[in-house]
């Protein structure tokens, strides 16, 4: 549910849309009971990097070929333009596609489902049961084994493990009918999970992704103690997996449903519910254990966090035929929402052998933090529809939020829309072959809410150590902001809507256009002000978001035994920022700004606007003198492109064969017209001397010319690592066979399905040269890939016994 | 000037209760809008708490806490300065930190824009700690409120040093802020001076934090005046206060850890550095007993915790500084000796190398391994000399890029002939700033000019 409809009726929190789950219910009748089990195998079948060396000839034993990673015996390509060396070799190592190095293996995940539903027809239940576990793809590679073998080292099962998850869902719903008026429902849920993590992503140089990525351009690379690091930075995992990160979560979710029909022609309803998640996050280092020097005398991380969301939703709705042609429909309802968090944190550093609880620590640090918010919000509605055709609606929705500034009281929230069966009329051409056609158009208001503390001015406590030890201190965080309010947009929609040909094709076509005014804008302060907040809410500006939504459902063959149909579903979105008032640009960082008629977020720098081999010695070079130089960089920062996708298109094909008892189906997913900073290049040629720009002469001259720019001209611009994200990627193809109900006899069973499927098969086709131009490191304002790891692949077999 | 504007009271719950949905419902029923949405954040600390003696006290603890991370506590301008002048080689793989090393400084550079954000904190929070002492706790010592004027003085004539003119002075006045204008250098270095002037003033005791606090404002009254090239006035600003002293800051794992060690000895981001960019002192190399050193993991490195044996982007060599060896060492950021080192320079000033040169080997003396200097011979030999001995009796405290901007300015040097200058050490050459750039986000600063550097000159 999106757009006007959703702020109406969920008001503020829902401006971006509402996804409403809706679980299954129990059926009157006998017990049916459901089994299922799902059996996967995991692997990670990325291309990551492979990591070059240049190898200079000299005459002394400091410049001689040799293989070792001291940084003298190197020869990179700008040192051979500048005659300073000259390169005997060029090798190249990617420790990924070594069975000897790589971290990465096969994994196992299963998964085992029960389901009973049944009752009466005043009572029926419907309870849900689910085991699910999975290995992590990361495994102790076997150059590993073979020196722990040999020293009589070893990991411990966890630890061996690094990655994993254990999770356990249980769902029940009651549905009972209290009279033919009165209708109750109950539903409970629980989940518990265990997620173990290997310290994988840039967490630090300690992490195996710094140590994949930075690795040299050869194999046999040492330690300072002399150990073979097989291609591994500077870390190997028998230290990098001994540390464990792990998260428990447990959930408790619990609702109310009551429906009560007094009349023909009234409808109440009250629903409450509460959410409740206790999460653990731990993390542990033991006393000898890790790869960071400091890490190696032991801590622990032990954060506890509780999350409680406590709804009550009320309303009513009256139908009424107002004539003969005209229905009516008036609504109303509220609803009170309210989000708690609280949060203990501990830390212990300096752990003696053995120990692996906080109390043990030679120093330990506690913190907490906490933090509330509640809206209350109302709503009234009124529906006609005319002849069953034409379709208005109109509403108003208020909003009050805790989180709102001081001066800013309450938002109101209006929707008009309308929608006309069109084909309907008599007016409209009379054709066989189509079904419906539907014009719609809504216009609405909706908004974002600030954060819990963005319009409250606060100290905040600090330690301040003095000779005579530690003392409590306060210190001020930020200004605050007493005119904050929520903001605002509004949104007009167009579209329609057919089918034709039998249903057999089924399109919609929608054109929003949103304006975002009052926009909640985290402004940048200047650091003169001396906040310790570096930025403040605040409503400045006005952004805009449109495009065009499109769904086509065509059912190009349907036969008894043969059916094939196709779905497309396609977006495009424009983001703009139409004005920042009298504020002026907005410098997030030196890749990131906002800018007036830009998309927010966009990407800016000192742009790499050409390169030339003007010598023609297949080397591209910086140079002071303009004569040499063969690299144009603009003298400003320039745009460089959007930092979301600007255009998606989903393909879903699906082949029914034998009377619909087998479907193939497969999902194919494009993304484009936006640029993702391909940071982990850029820390490769940067800093980590190992990409192909660097010392390759192979490479082309755009990888050297990027290489160039960000490592030795003064801009040091990053430019050439903000590259097209455009991809097509196949998502999962999967096989469903419905068997014969005498093969499912042979176990007992009413029915038996199995499917197979694979989800994350691969990238197709890309114009980005990282790994996944899906797999980032940072948020999504700002999607960088830095030394992160891509998805996995998940092969699996499921099997569906009905009882 | 007040942060402090009348606030709506708020409520205040002796009990956390957890209302069950049915009960909200009713609640709703009978409270009022405001009463349902009113919430209270255990986080915060509202300004109107600390409207009390206690509180004014806690808020200049807390400035002394901001000026622990303005110097030793967090990568500040003391780092961050001796790494773009010749303290300091870069180790790591950030580009910012490259550029302050290669001294190309970008207006987008991170970690400048880090420090200068760190420094204006400090000095606004010993602001708003004057103001509430004043005004909540009359019976304050002196000295506490001119540890406050120290922490400005100390702050604005550390930044002045560093940054080119057009520095930015915003501050904030009953909860809004009231944004400053690009300010000239001379104009900073004043500031401070009346700064300066306003603590010593408020110092009328002889209580041990009464002379510790004066002496540090001796010392940076000084240091203002040597920027000011006025040497003679700098030598009586500084008499009295002995070799001995020493304002510390102090470190732990639960406030803030030593940075140079943090940074230094444990991470292998900085390395002390040997004749860098040609110009550079033999830091690393002298076996001067004020600045010792270790390679990392040789013997005597092992036996302060510094045993990785290269920097963090893997190269070597790797120097280790012994000055602070631990997370928990406290820094001396000023130091009575520095009181003989400006004393010695305006001997040299005022023509009298004889003098100068006895009040350099007086101060050597008190170090042990240290051997007597001999007259250098010429003018210029003398001032090269009087620096080297600030630079090692000084080093990484934050006066090296304020002493080499100086020689250029006072005593007409060439910027390629003090800087670090020619091949840097990653690839590429050293740049020609001799000074930071006021960061971009200055310019969020709606006051005409304000984040543009008015001049670049040293």
């Amino acid at each position: 549910m999106r757009g006007p409809s959703a702020a109406t009726l969920y008001g503020t929190d829902a401006a971006n849309g509402v996804v409403v789950i809706t679980t299954k219910k129990g059926v009157a009748g006998r017990p049916q009971w459901t089994y299922y089990t799902e059996q996967s195998a995991v692997s990670d079948r990325n291309n990551y990097p492979t990591a070059y060396t240049g190898w200079r000839t000299g005459t002394t034993a400091a410049t001689r070929t040799t293989t070792t990673n001291a940084l003298a015996v190197f020869c990179t390509l700008s040192q051979v333009a500048a005659g300073t060396c000259v390169q005997d070799s060029v090798t190249s190592y990617n420790l990924t596609k070594d069975p000897d190095a790589t971290p990465f293996g096969t994994a196992y995940r299963y998964q085992h489902g029960l389901q009973v539903r049944g009752g009466s027809d005043a009572v029926r239940y419907f309870v849900h049961g689910e085991f699910e576990s999975e290995d992590g793809v990361t495994t102790v590679p076997a150059f590993e084994e073979r020196y722990m073998a040999a020293r009589a080292l070893s990991l411990t099962a966890r630890q061996r493990n690094p990655g994993g998850l254990t999770k356990i869902t249980t769902r029940a719903n009651l549905n009972i009918t209290l009279s033919p008026k009165a209708d109750l429902g109950i539903s409970a849920g629980y989940i518990s999970q265990d997620l173990n993590l290997p310290r994988s992503d840039d967490s630090g140089t300690p992490g195996i992704a710094a140590n994949i990525y930075g690795g040299p351009g050869f194999r046999n690379n040492t330690s300072a103690a002399g150990d073979t690091l097989f291609g591994w930075r500077e870390f190997t995992p028998r230290d990098i997996y001994q540390t464990e990160t792990t998260q428990l979560i447990e959930r408790f979710t619990t609702s109310l449903v009551g429906s009560w029909r007094p009349t023909s022609w009234l409808a109440g309803r009250l629903n409450t519910g509460v959410d409740f998640i206790s999460r653990t996050d731990e993390q542990i280092c033991r006393f000898a254990n890790c790869a960071a020097i400091i890490d190696r005398q032991g801590f622990k991380i032990d954060n506890r966090t509780t999350f409680f969301t406590y709804t009550v939703d009320a309303g009513a709705t009256a139908t009424r035929s107002l004539s003969s042609s005209i229905e009516s429909k008036t609504a109303v309802g509220f609803q009170f929402i309210r989000n708690t968090f609280d949060r203990n944190g501990s830390s212990g550093q300096g752990l003696p052998p053995g120990a692996v609880q906080i109390t043990a620590a030679a120093t330990r640090n506690a913190d907490e933090a906490s933090s509330e918010t509640r809206t209350l919000g109302a709503y009234v509605e009124q529906s006609l529809a005319f002849n069953d055709r034409l379709f208005l609606v109109g509403a108003v929705r208020s909003d009050r939020n805790s989180a709102f500034g001081a001066n800013f009281k309450t938002v109101f929230y209006p929707k008009l829309s309308a929608s006309y069966v069109i084909s309907d009329e008599g007016f409209f051409p009379d054709a066989s072959w189509i079904d419906q056609v539907r014009v719609r158009s809504a216009y609405g208001a909706s908004g974002v809410q600030p954060g819990t503390t963005d319009a409250v001015p606060f100290f905040s406590a600090t330690q301040f150590r003095g000779e005579s030890g530690d003392a409590p201190a306060v210190v001020y965080t930020t200004l605050g902001n007493r005119n904050l309010r929520p903001e605002r947009s509004t949104e007009f929609e167009v579209g329609i809507d057919g089918n034709f040909f039998g249903n057999r094709v089924v399109t919609e076509f929608t054109y929003y256009n949103k304006a975002s005014k009052d926009a909640l804008v985290s402004r940048i302060l200047p650091p003169s002000l001396g906040t310790g907040a570096t930025a403040r809410l605040e409503n400045v500006g006005e952004v805009q978001n449109r495009g065009i939504e499109a769904l086509i459902t065509l059912q190009l063959i349907k036969r008894e035994q043969l059916g094939f149909d196709l779905t497309f579903n396609g977006t495009t979105t424009r983001n703009r920022l139409v004005t920042l008032s009298e504020l002026p640009n907005i410098v997030l960082s030196s890749t990131q700004q906002h800018r007036t008629d830009y998309p927010l977020f966009g990407w800016w720098s000192r742009g790499l606007t050409s390169f030339e081999d003007k010598n023609g010695d297949g080397i591209i070079r910086y140079s002071t003198n303009a004569d040499l130089n063969e690299i144009t960089v603009t003298d400003t920062a320039v745009y460089l492109g959007a930092p979301l996708p600007t255009r998606e298109l989903v393909v879903t094909p699906g082949l029914d064969l034998f009377r619909n008892r087998v479907r193939i189906t497969a999902q194919l997913d494009y993304k484009g017209g936006h640029k993702v900073y391909n940071n982990t290049e850029r820390i490769r040629c940067a800093s980590r001397n190992n990409c192909q720009g660097l010392f390759d002469p192979n490479a082309s001259l755009f990888d050297q010319a990027r290489t160039v720019l960000v490592r030795e001209h003064p801009s040091r611009s990053v430019a050439g690592y903000i590259e097209d994200g455009d991809f097509l990627r196949l998502r999962e193809i999967s096989l469903t066979a419905t068997l014969p109900e005498r093969w499912a006899a042979i176990a007992r069973a009413r029915s038996l399905a199995v499917t197979a499927s694979v989800r994350n098969v691969g990238i197709l086709w890309t114009k980005y040269s990282g790994v996944d131009p899906e797999a980032f490191g940072t948020t999504v304002n700002a999607p960088s890939s830095f030394q992160a790891f891509a998805p996995p692949t998940y092969a699996s077999f499921r099997f569906t016994f009905g009882f | 000037m007040s942060v402090f504007p009348s606030l709506r009271a708020r409520s205040r719950r002796s009990l956390r209760h957890r209302l069950t949905p049915l009960a909200a419902a009713l609640a709703l029923s009978a409270c009022s809008v405001t009463e349902v949405l009113e919430v209270t954040d255990p986080d915060l600390i509202n300004p109107s708490d600390v409207t009390s003696a206690a509180g004014a006290d806690a808020v200049r603890l807390g400035a002394l806490a901001r000026f622990n991370s303005a110097t030793s506590g967090d990568e500040s301008l003391l780092q961050l300065g001796g790494l773009f002048s010749d303290e300091w080689n870069n180790g790591d793989s950030f580009i910012a930190r490259q550029e302050i090393d290669q001294r190309t400084i970008t207006i987008e550079n991170s970690f400048v824009t880090a420090a200068d954000r760190v420094w204006h904190r400090a000095r606004i929070a010993s602001q708003q700690a004057l103001e509430l002492l004043r005004e909540y706790a009359p019976a304050a010592p002196g000295w506490q409120l001119a540890e406050m004027y120290l922490v400005q003085a100390y702050l604005e004539n550390l930044a002045a040093d560093h940054f080119c003119s057009g520095i930015v002075f915003s501050s904030i006045v009953n909860g809004a802020e009231v944004y400053g204008a690009a300010t000239p250098t001379a104009d900073v270095y004043a500031r401070a001076l009346a700064h300066a002037d306003s603590g010593l003033a408020l110092i009328t005791g002889t209580s041990a934090n009464d002379l510790r606090v004066r002496y540090a404002l001796q010392i940076v009254k000084g240091r203002i005046l040597l920027n000011q090239n006025n040497p003679s006035a700098a030598a009586s600003a500084v008499t009295g206060v002995p070799n001995s002293f020493q304002y510390l800051q102090f470190h732990s794992l639960t406030t803030t850890s030593n940075t140079y060690w943090n940074l230094g000895n444990i991470a292998g981001r900085y390395s002390v550095s040997v004749n860098e960019g040609t110009n550079g002192l033999d830091f690393a190399t002298a076996n001067d007993p004020r600045l010792p050193i270790c390679q990392g993991n040789d013997a005597v490195c092992r036996t302060i915790g510094a045993v990785r044996p290269n920097r963090d982007d893997l190269s070597t060599p790797f120097y280790v500084q012994r000055i602070w060896p631990a997370r928990e060492t406290s820094v001396a950021i000023l130091v009575g000796t520095e009181a003989r080192l400006i004393e010695a320079e305006a001997q040299l000033r005022a023509n009298q190398p004889a003098a100068a040169l006895a009040t350099l080997n007086a101060l050597r003396a008190t170090v042990p391994g240290l051997t007597p200097l001999t007259d250098a011979g010429s003018e210029a030999a003398r001032v090269s000399q009087l620096f080297r001995e600030r630079a090692f009796t000084l080093f990484g405290r934050g006066t090296r890029t304020g002493d080499l901007r100086r020689l250029i300015r006072q005593y007409n040097r060439a910027a390629n002939t003090v800087f670090p200058t020619g091949a840097w050490h990653k690839g590429g050459n050293y740049g020609t700033d001799v000074n930071f750039p006021i960061p971009f986000v200055e310019r969020n600063n709606p006051t005409g000019g304000a984040g543009t550097c008015l001049d670049r000159n040293p």
